[in-house]
């Protein structure tokens, strides 16, 4: 029986990614035993629906495993559907399954009724955060010899790199606190809103979280999109959540414990 | 001359995956083990823990790098991205040989990262030899294709599954990474006899074996790494130590992985295994060597 390749190919993986039972995919159901032979155990549609299921499990658990928190606020049942859903409008394309899970954060802050849950879009940004600071680049420490070279005049001008492994996660609800909980295989309630500014980050043998003030994480956030020290720290001022006139002193503290952390790999003039 | 001659593919002894729940312990006391075997996909990133995990792996032990998503039968053009990316692991690495499967993973711009079985046929047979050989030039590192569990048969099919693999791995000029549990696998469920498999397979050509545990659903067995290989794929295990001679093997444990004790256990057992054929092996070509003295 003649059948190019990419024919058979294409029912079989248009099949298994469906939703539904191949039995009750009615094109799937009328052509199955076209391509698929069958046992004396098995029809044409049971062997073809083992491969739905583990497609389906596969793509589950690898999102699960990334979305422990999410899964726990939703439960497994409106997980799944969620995963139905998301997969459905965002097939997986990339050969790793590491990458599964990238528009996932988007696509519940847009979609109803995932988008009516804030904390829901908290958890999926917080958890993908961790996804990405896992495995970033590696970019050697900063070489404190660098910071002494610099002229007290000149510092209003430098650039920072940040480190490619700092996230930066503005929170609505503490979804730190709730991961961490979960993580620990507690039970943890529904946390109240609360707003929290997150840096994910890697350290030298674990991935780490810290919450930091508020016009910290925005000052960090500008020199991380590449503003100069003066540049951001005048737009941090002006923002109102600091005074202006302590925001000088704050900022060596600050400094201090970004170099400590490892956040700051090298100071650009 | 056989294809391991000709590419100097060693025997690396007995190894396992090395997987998360042994990290710690592996890499931090060290213990006897002849080779790893790294999923490539896992640690073709650009740095972070997965990187500074393979480093230290690299320090203390021989690593081969498995993959499970070059889709060498899929339908759409090779992708470049990860072979450029397959490659630079495979320089760090530095490997006899790397392996991925006969298998095919999407379709139509989906990738579903499975090891999808292709039907056994002339064009399937054309169509990977003339990718694996576009591989093996790109990576330039020889390439062992594994036959892989399955579930299913299809209507197009006109050859066995062995006569399959022997003809791309003769067509492509590819090694062969022959799984012993997926044999015993689809021997169940496509009621063959898995002992014909790996009679019909060129020794010559067996780069690498590996061995693993499935799971009974009633109707048919799944390939699900997460138990102990049973007593019939270590015999089809030692057919094909006595065909193959000493060849690499290595026990996958994916799912439901014990402590390293029990892993390290099954590895032992495979050492037994096929030192016990290789001992009765040897004894014989020594009888004969004698025999055959003037």
């Amino acid at each position: 029986m003649t059948q190019p390749l990419e024919e058979l190919q294409t029912f079989f993986a248009g099949a298994i990614r469906a939703p539904l039972p191949v039995e009750e995919q009615p094109d799937a159901r009328a052509r199955v035993s076209h391509y698929v032979a069958g046992n004396a155990r098995l029809a044409p549609a049971a062997q073809l629906e083992i491969y739905r299921d583990q497609f389906w499990m596969r793509h589950i658990d690898a999102l699960y495993e990334d979305f422990a928190t999410v899964h726990r606020l939703l439960g497994p049942d409106a997980f799944t559907t969620l995963v139905e859903r998301y997969l459905e409008a965002h097939p997986p394309t990339d050969f790793s399954l590491r990458d599964l899970g990238a528009k996932l954060p988007a696509f519940i802050a847009s979609v109803a009724p995932y988008r009516d849950d804030p904390l829901l879009a908290d958890c999926a940004r917080l958890e993908w955060a961790f996804i990405d600071s896992f495995d970033a680049e590696d970019a050697g420490p900063l070489d404190p010899s660098s910071l002494a070279a610099i002229p007290e005049d000149a510092w209003p001008g430098v650039r920072l790199a940040i480190h490619p492994s700092v996230q930066l996660v503005a929170l609505s609800y503490p979804a730190h606190e709730y991961r961490a909980a979960v993580k620990a295989e507690e039970e943890p309630p529904r946390p109240e809103p609360a707003a929290a500014c997150v840096v994910v980050y890697r350290g030298p043998e674990m991935l780490q979280y810290v919450p930091i003030e508020r016009p910290a994480f925005e000052l960090l956030e500008r020199l991380a999109r590449g503003e100069t020290l003066g540049d951001a720290c005048e737009a941090v001022a002006a923002s109102g959540t600091v005074v202006a006139a302590d925001l000088e002193e704050k900022v060596g503290g600050w400094f201090q414990h970004w170099t400590a952390s490892g956040w700051i790999r090298a100071i650009l003039r | 001359m056989g294809y391991r001659r000709r590419h100097s593919i060693p025997d690396l002894g007995v190894g396992v995956g090395f997987r998360v729940p042994h990290y710690a312990h592996v890499l931090s006391t060290h213990p006897p083990m002849d080779w790893f075997e790294v999923i490539s996909e896992n640690f073709m990133g650009n740095g972070g823990l997965p990187s500074a995990n393979l480093a230290k792996l690299l320090a203390g032990y021989r690593v081969v790098p498995h993959g499970v998503s070059l889709s060498i039968g899929g339908p759409a053009p090779l992708d470049r991205d990860y072979l450029r990316r397959l490659k630079a692991l495979i320089d760090r690495i530095d490997p006899p040989w790397f392996s991925d499967h006969l298998c095919w993973s999407g379709a139509a711009g989906v990738h579903v990262h499975d090891l999808l079985p292709l039907p056994f046929t002339k064009e399937a047979i054309h169509h990977v030899a003339a990718r694996a050989r576009q591989v093996q030039d790109f990576l330039e590192r020889p390439l062992a294709l594994e036959n892989v569990s399955s579930y299913l048969t299809f209507t197009a099919s006109t050859m066995t599954e062995w006569e399959f693999l022997s003809e791309v791995a003769e067509k492509s000029d590819s090694g062969i990474l022959l799984d012993c549990n997926n044999i015993y696998v689809s021997s169940k469920n496509h009621d063959f006899d898995g002992n014909a498999y790996v009679d019909a397979v060129d020794p010559s050509r067996v780069v690498q074996m590996h061995l693993a545990g499935h799971t009974d659903k009633g109707a048919y067995l799944l390939d699900t790494h997460s138990d102990h290989v049973n007593e019939a794929t270590w015999g089809l295990y030692r057919r094909a130590v006595q065909r193959c001679g000493p060849t690499s093997v290595l026990i996958e444990w994916d799912d439901d992985i014990p402590g390293w004790d029990v892993l390290a256990a099954e590895a032992s057992r495979a050492r037994r295994e096929r030192d016990d054929v290789l001992g009765v092996t040897h004894a014989t070509t020594l009888a004969i060597s004698a025999s055959a003295a003037p």
